[in-house]
């Protein structure tokens, strides 16, 4: 045993590390017990499931408060998951019970008894969700100073799952909160996985504490090995037979056609040559596709079924039971998961990673690619499936595999660059505003309106929120009887709201899926997350539907069959995609270089793309004509601003027929370019704003968050405006148009 | 006419408890204006407790009305009349209430017991003084019949005195625990062991947080703890037991029900205001004895239907004042006692009682006359505007900063003075400052 760390832990510490015979403590450990037991500032530990963060984590923290200890509970563990918090510590349990420091998890789960009995003393460690968390800061608001009045640290466990979400934001609230009642500053330890890109972590993890942050990473960050194929699936059965062959069809489209059978049939062989398969899609009914499909090959074929299915609409314990799998060293696992495991919790290192179409962001790649890789330094490996329908194509908009330049940009830009999307930081978080503003006055029983401007507005989440904001919030509240005033000013909770605040629903942010039913007549299509307004069009089912009728309260859509394609999945909010992106994705067509981790149906996919680009003046050119007065536009830039683009578009009366977010949208109704441009420049010259445009939009496509709908309407189309529209971008997007 | 306290110590109260918004918990007679006929309304309570009933009140009126005021001066009242009631007052808080999940009920009862107080012990903890004060009586009696005091028919005739008055408390609810503790204390006393009495007196505050605890401390079985089902109960015991040791009954004084208004959980809400019934009904139907009990509110919390006293219809059928009741004549034999805002001349007469007693105590000759009562009450209007009712704590707080001003700066005039008062409106001062930034925040 050496290392200078190892022996500024406490003396009982050092035996139970010797008890245990670890051969030594990993240099990430020695590293981590140094700076925890070092000068005040956070700690960021990056480091591989089961390679021991959580001792790097505790053992320096049980020293600490062993040596000094609290005059109230010295450190707080905050986890994502309940199954998390039971199972982390068991293998300290002995060192615990040595130490004398009691220990205590704390969910809906664990006996009301356990709980009284550990809060008379109130010491050691908690281990707690953020929701729990809620609901103490809430209900035992007087009791917080005894609770936590000499708080140490805080462990926040898989802090990926934390970021850029309001959960994320909740627990910066609630870490806020909390040092009101402490006297020194609470240093955070947080505990990731190796993911991608640890700086966007150590940001949230400092928030606005005065504490500098140091990460840890236990990873040399080993190669990548990458693979994208590409495959042209045979057009399906069609209702309107005789339909004309697709135009595509030539000599050396030929060679791209695969059949879906076979398509499965490799991915099948690919999951049986690995112990653990990740497989990452975009949607749920593709997640759901690829398990049927494997898991009847595997039917066929009499050979082990070990394939399970993630995404939000599989019940919660069909989803530990895959994760629990996933963990199990030496079990063969495959898992088809969306977006649901990029993030969520640790599953161990994986043998590969496949994705199947592009993924919507460079974080997401490098989040899903971090998945891969044994330690030891193995290169992380991650297999790329695109794909297109082999379909007619009517322009040439239709006419490019926008999936397959995606996944190239995408990896191109991390490859070259190592760029990451910069992080999303709402100004207008209104959903969340309305909670802790809620859960505040509830903790108080009864606020001035200052001290609860203070208390809510002085929160970091709520940093760019104006008073005359918030002013707006509680004159609405007070209006809904969500609080109530008394006649010396005080607030309180009012009698509506009671049923709410009281219900242990209300302690977590994020809303219980409710999905909306999809109906043609009386057949039921499926379903999809969030709802689409009359009139739009959406893919479900392999076909493109138009909406007839949305009943809002009975959640059920009324669709029709549509011809053309739509980008919209309406499978919840789909993450935004950066302008670097389909920037990255113009260059690569108009370069010439072939990545040499493109498989051969991918190069030859992307040459007939430049090649087509080039023919149809895609590139020097992004106002291209169509029949029947209908111009292509292609904007070459992120979804946020291609959806304000088009609502600028419309704004200004023109129509638009098809918008394919964020590729190309069809204008119609110009018979010359120089009345399109005309009229464009016309935009450019007088541009309406942002809220102009939010006031537009039906209050229903506002509500995107739990609890928007106590938000006023005013509010959320300000958050609207501010958080999901960029006015200048798009404008800039037009004048490239202009000038191409 | 109100007359001028007697001694400095009691014009200091007044004047410092006035100066921070506080009503004096001494001397509070010397500034009573007006109420008269409430008061002797409460004079007939408390002759009525005094011969075994019960009385059962809630003081109603809007924010800075009185009531803390009202509750204050009857406590002293009642502390002063021949031997005196034994009072406690508490105020209700969102960790104090009637009854709760969390022990609000035992907090309560335990802020009540550290107020109690009797006129040799108005500052509160007077429960162990009371009960050794009626040993020393019964010990004296005894001597007086000319029983050695160390002979053991002393002991026995002691021990029977003893046993006459708890054997009364026996057919109580929780008597013959309650009696068994004192009990304790009483054998304690004799016997000089101070910590059977200490640990007596612990389970009469309700202190012990378990039966075990409370076992090892008494040295025998306790099988009832005083904690949220039984603190009422126990209170019933000890007006019954004042009563029994030569004392007029137990009021007691409960200000700020509003907290139970305030309360954002209907469930718990309705708890507490069943537990209100029980009290209503028990002095109302004659199942308690020799206990007042007076309680603070606002009219919201009294009257509101969704989440007021009235939201209980049963309370509601109660409280309901007499329907005879005409304006200007009012009904003050109902258990509602609404006071109104003190009238202008009031107001007046109150601001000129102040502007004596600080004369008298810091020995000037005060400038002050009707002119400048009158600029002042102008300007205070000025600042809180018309539609702002302007309370009696506010009025005086910032009159006794213009009181000090005219002290500390005799040759300045009083117009200039008036101007350069600091003076303070809304709401009581926050526990904690508010920042700056967000203290002028308003809906």
């Amino acid at each position: 045993m050496s290392g200078s760390a190892f022996y500024q832990l406490a003396p009982f510490v050092q035996e139970f590390i010797y008890r245990q015979r670890w051969d030594e403590l990993h240099a990430f450990q020695s590293e981590a017990i140094a700076a925890i037991l070092g000068a005040p500032q956070h700690v960021l530990i990056c480091s591989a499931t089961a390679s021991g963060k959580t001792e790097a984590a505790l053992l320096p923290i049980i020293t600490r408060l062993h040596e000094d200890p609290p005059r109230s509970i010295g450190a707080l563990y905050i986890g994502p998951l309940k199954a998390l918090i039971n199972d982390q510590f068991l293998r300290l349990n002995d060192l615990l019970e040595d130490s004398g420091i009691p220990v205590q998890s704390w969910h809906g789960d664990v006996p009301q008894s356990k709980k009284a009995r550990f809060l008379r003393r109130a010491r050691g460690i908690l281990q707690i969700t953020p929701e729990s968390l809620e609901a103490m800061l809430m209900r035992r608001h007087h009791g917080l100073t005894r609770l936590f009045g000499d708080l140490r640290f805080v462990i926040i466990d898989e802090v990926h799952a934390f970021m850029d979400s309001d959960r994320g934001r909740q627990v910066i609230c609630q870490l806020e909160r909390l040092a009101r009642v402490g006297q020194q500053p609470v240093r955070r330890i947080g505990l990731s996985a190796t993911v991608g890109e640890p700086k966007l972590a150590m940001r949230w993890l400092g928030g606005n504490t005065p504490l500098p942050v140091r990460k840890i990473d236990s990873s040399a960050r080993s190669g990548m090995a990458l693979a994208v194929d590409y495959a042209l699936f045979h057009a399906p059965e069609r209702d309107d037979a005789g339909m004309s062959q697709a135009p595509l069809l030539d000599d050396e489209t030929t060679q791209l056609l695969v059949d879906k059978d076979d398509f499965f049939a490799t991915m099948h062989k690919l999951t049986r040559m690995a112990s653990k398969t990740l497989i990452f899609a975009n949607s749920r009914k593709s997640v759901e596709e690829i398990g049927l499909q494997l898991r009847q090959i595997s039917a066929r074929d009499r050979l082990p079924d070990f394939y399970h299915v993630h995404h939000g609409n599989v019940s919660a314990p069909l989803r530990e039971s895959a994760e629990a799998a996933m963990r199990e060293p030496d079990r063969p696992t495959c898992v088809a998961a969306t977006v649901t495991l990029e993030l969520g919790i640790d599953l161990g290192q994986l043998d590969q990673v496949l994705q199947v179409n592009a993924t919507h962001t460079v974080s997401s790649f490098v989040q899903r690619l971090g998945r891969s890789g044994r330690r030891g330094g193995s290169a992380s490996k991650m297999f790329f499936y695109c794909s297109e329908d082999d379909r007619p194509a009517a322009h040439i908009g239709e006419e490019m595999p926008w999936n397959l330049l995606q996944t190239i940009a995408i990896i191109q830009l991390y490859a070259e660059e190592r760029w990451i999307e910069p992080p999303q930081i709402p100004r207008l978080p209104a959903s969340l505003l309305y909670h802790q503003t809620m859960s505040s006055v509830y903790a108080h029983t009864e606020l001035t309106p200052p001290q609860l401007a203070e208390r809510v507005l002085g929160l970091s989440p709520f940093a760019q929120v104006s008073q005359e904001h918030y002013r707006a919030l509680l004159r609405h509240l007070l209006e809904i009887d969500h609080l109530q005033q008394l006649p010396d000013g005080g607030l309180i909770i009012g009698v509506t709201a009671e049923k709410i605040v009281n219900h242990y629903s209300f302690f977590a942010v994020f809303a219980d899926e409710t999905a909306y039913r999809v109906r043609d007549r009386t057949r039921e299509i499926g379903t999809v997350a969030s709802p689409p307004q009359q009139g739009d069009t959406l893919a479900l089912a392999g076909f493109v539907w138009r909406v007839l009728h949305v009943d809002y309260q009975q959640r059920i859509i009324e669709v029709k069959r549509a011809q053309g394609v739509t980008g919209k999945q309406w499978d919840g909010q789909s993450p935004e995609i950066h302008t670097r992106v389909l920037q990255r994705m113009r260059r690569l067509l108009q370069s010439e270089s072939e990545p040499d981790y493109l498989l051969e149906r991918a190069k030859i996919r992307l040459g007939l793309a430049r090649g087509a680009a080039k023919r149809a003046g895609l590139l020097d050119n992004a106002l291209l004509p169509l029949a029947n007065d209908r111009w292509l536009l292609l904007p070459w830039c992120g979804s946020r601003q291609f959806d304000t683009l088009t609502k600028l578009l419309r704004h200004a009366g023109l129509a638009v027929a098809e918008d394919y977010t964020p590729y190309y949208a069809v204008v119609s109704g110009s018979d010359s370019r120089a009345e399109l441009a005309n009229a464009l420049a016309g935009i450019c010259a007088n541009p309406p704003s942002a809220d102009q445009l939010a006031s537009r939009q039906p209050h229903y496509d506002l509500l995107r968050e739990k609890y928007d709908r106590f938000v006023p309407d005013e509010l959320l189309r300000e958050s609207y405006a501010s958080d999901h529209l960029d006015v200048p971008g798009a404008l800039a997007c037009l004048r490239r148009l202009l000038a191409g | 006419m109100n007359t001028l306290p007697k001694r400095r110590k009691i014009s200091q109260v007044i004047l410092q408890s006035l100066a921070s918004g506080l009503v004096p918990r001494k001397g509070v007679e010397h500034i009573a204006i007006g109420r008269q006929a409430e008061m002797a309304e409460l004079q007939n309570d408390l002759d009525i407790i005094f011969d075994g009933g019960a009385a059962f009140r809630l003081i109603v009126g809007r924010y800075g009305a009185g009531k803390s005021f009202m509750l204050q001066l009857l406590r002293n009242h009642a502390l002063d009349q021949g031997k005196g009631f034994v009072v406690a007052d508490a105020d209700l808080s969102p960790q104090r209430r009637l009854t709760g999940s969390k022990g609000g009920g035992l907090a309560l009862y335990r802020e009540l017991l550290g107020n109690l107080s009797t006129k040799t012990r108005p500052d509160g903890n007077a429960f162990g003084a009371l009960i050794d004060g009626w040993i020393s009586k019964l010990q004296t009696q005894l001597v007086k019949e000319g029983i050695a005091a160390d002979s053991d028919e002393f002991d026995r005739k002691l021990n029977g005195l003893v046993h006459q008055v708890l054997g009364e408390l026996e057919t109580m609810t929780y008597g013959p625990d309650f009696a068994n503790v004192l009990n304790a204390y009483t054998r304690g006393h004799r016997q000089g062991d101070d910590e059977l009495k200490t640990a007596a007196l612990r389970w009469l505050r309700g202190e012990y947080h378990s039966k075990t605890e409370a076992r090892r401390g008494l040295r025998s079985d306790v099988r009832v703890m005083i904690d949220d089902a039984t603190w009422y109960d126990n209170l019933k015991l000890i007006a019954y037991f004042a009563r029994q040791v030569g004392y007029r009954g137990l009021v007691i004084f409960l200000d700020e029900a509003v907290s139970l208004y305030k309360i954002s959980n209907r469930v718990a809400r309705e708890n507490n205001y069943q537990r209100l019934l029980t009290m209503v009904n028990d002095t109302l139907q004659g199942n308690a004895e020799h206990l007042g009990i007076y309680i603070g509110a606002t009219p919201d919390t009294v009257e509101d239907p969704r989440r007021g006293f009235f939201s209980n219809a049963a309370l509601e059928t109660r409280l309901r004042e007499s329907r005879f009741s005409v304006e200007g004549l009012r009904d003050l034999s109902g258990p509602l006692l609404r006071l109104d805002a003190l009238g202008d001349a009031e107001l007046r007469l109150l601001l000129q009682t102040v502007r004596d007693i600080h004369a008298w105590h810091h020995r000037y000759e005060n400038r002050v006359g009707e002119r400048e009562i009158d600029l002042f009450l102008s300007e205070e209007r000025r600042r809180i505007g018309a539609d702002t009712l302007l309370t009696p704590r506010e009025a005086l707080r910032n009159f006794l900063s213009l009181l000090n001003l005219m002290r500390q700066h005799r040759r300045q005039s009083f117009e200039t003075l008036l101007g350069r008062v600091e003076y303070e409106t809304g709401a009581p001062p926050a526990e904690e400052a508010v920042d700056p930034l967000f203290a002028d925040f308003a809906i």
